[in-house]
């Protein structure tokens, strides 16, 4: 791996700069030494140098056929990551959704928290999901979102809800997980924030 | 090997990847959570990430 010498490679840049500059040869250790003179054609040579010397660095280590390629590999490993993470959630959901509420109300019975009684059944769980949602990088979010959106609960509840515009039908036909987290953040300041929605409505709807 | 080995080889990994800093926090978060075979899985799919932008990283260097 004698290649990977630092001295070497800064010797292969140099012959690269006078291949690619043979005009202008890189300045030599004792000509580094002479003090350019201030506000002369020297000095701006000198930044003009260091200019050119910018890209030369910058394609040494990354041409762009090695770009193109660390893109496409990253790429694939997102897409892998993407197909194992809806297994993960699913799985993670189906064995600690049903005890959230156990944990914070363990938490609220230590006295760590104080948990409010909830307002309508699963809040707890529902909110902590929304706030685990904030955490989910976009092209993992539909993971998260596309369950609560299929949900005949859900869809129950939108139809009602006075959301602004065509979200509802929105939602039901495109399942964009923006517009569901959208959705879930208007439910829940109209619920629990500005009281526009009352639970008992909602318990009407779902009758 | 158990799941708290798989954690510690896991976390590392997770700071050398590419993904952005938003997911590595959410797996970070998630880790403790996962079941065995999905820990694995998640170790496997690091580390050969790993290993082919090192790989990438010593061709290019080869190649210079």
């Amino acid at each position: 791996m004698g290649d990977t010498n630092p001295i070497e490679l800064f010797q292969k840049a140099r012959k690269i700069y006078s291949s690619l500059f043979p005009d202008k040869e890189p300045d030599t250790p004792q000509e580094s030494r002479e003090p350019r003179k201030a506000g002369s054609d020297g000095e701006k040579s000198g930044f003009r140098d260091y200019l050119k010397r910018i890209p030369i660095i910058g394609s040494l280590f990354a041409d762009n056929a090695t770009k193109e390629k660390a893109e496409a590999t990253r790429e694939g490993f997102e897409k892998e990551r993407s197909g194992f993470f809806g297994e993960v959630w699913e799985s993670v959901l189906s064995r600690y959704f049903p005890n959230i509420s156990k944990g914070l109300d363990g938490l609220s019975a230590i006295g760590v928290t104080k948990t409010d009684a909830e307002v309508v059944p699963w809040q707890n769980e529902f909110e902590a999901i929304t706030a685990f949602s904030l955490l989910v990088p976009d092209f993992l979010l539909k993971y998260i979102t596309d369950p609560i959106a299929k949900s005949a609960v859900f869809q129950k509840i939108i139809e009602n809800w006075p959301l602004t515009g065509d979200l509802a039908e929105k939602i039901k036909k495109d399942k964009n997980p923006d517009d569901v987290i959208s959705a879930l953040r208007i439910i829940h300041q109209d619920l629990f924030i500005t009281g526009k929605v009352s639970l008992d409505q909602v318990r009407a709807w779902m009758k | 090997m158990e799941n708290e080995t798989l954690i510690k080889k896991i976390t590392p990994l997770l700071q050398s990847s590419t993904m952005e800093p938003k997911e590595k926090a959410m797996w970070t978060l998630l880790i403790p959570s996962m079941e065995k075979p999905h820990l694995e899985k998640l170790l496997d799919i690091l580390t050969r990430e790993t290993n082919a932008f090192t790989e990438m990283y010593f061709d290019e260097l080869k190649n210079r």
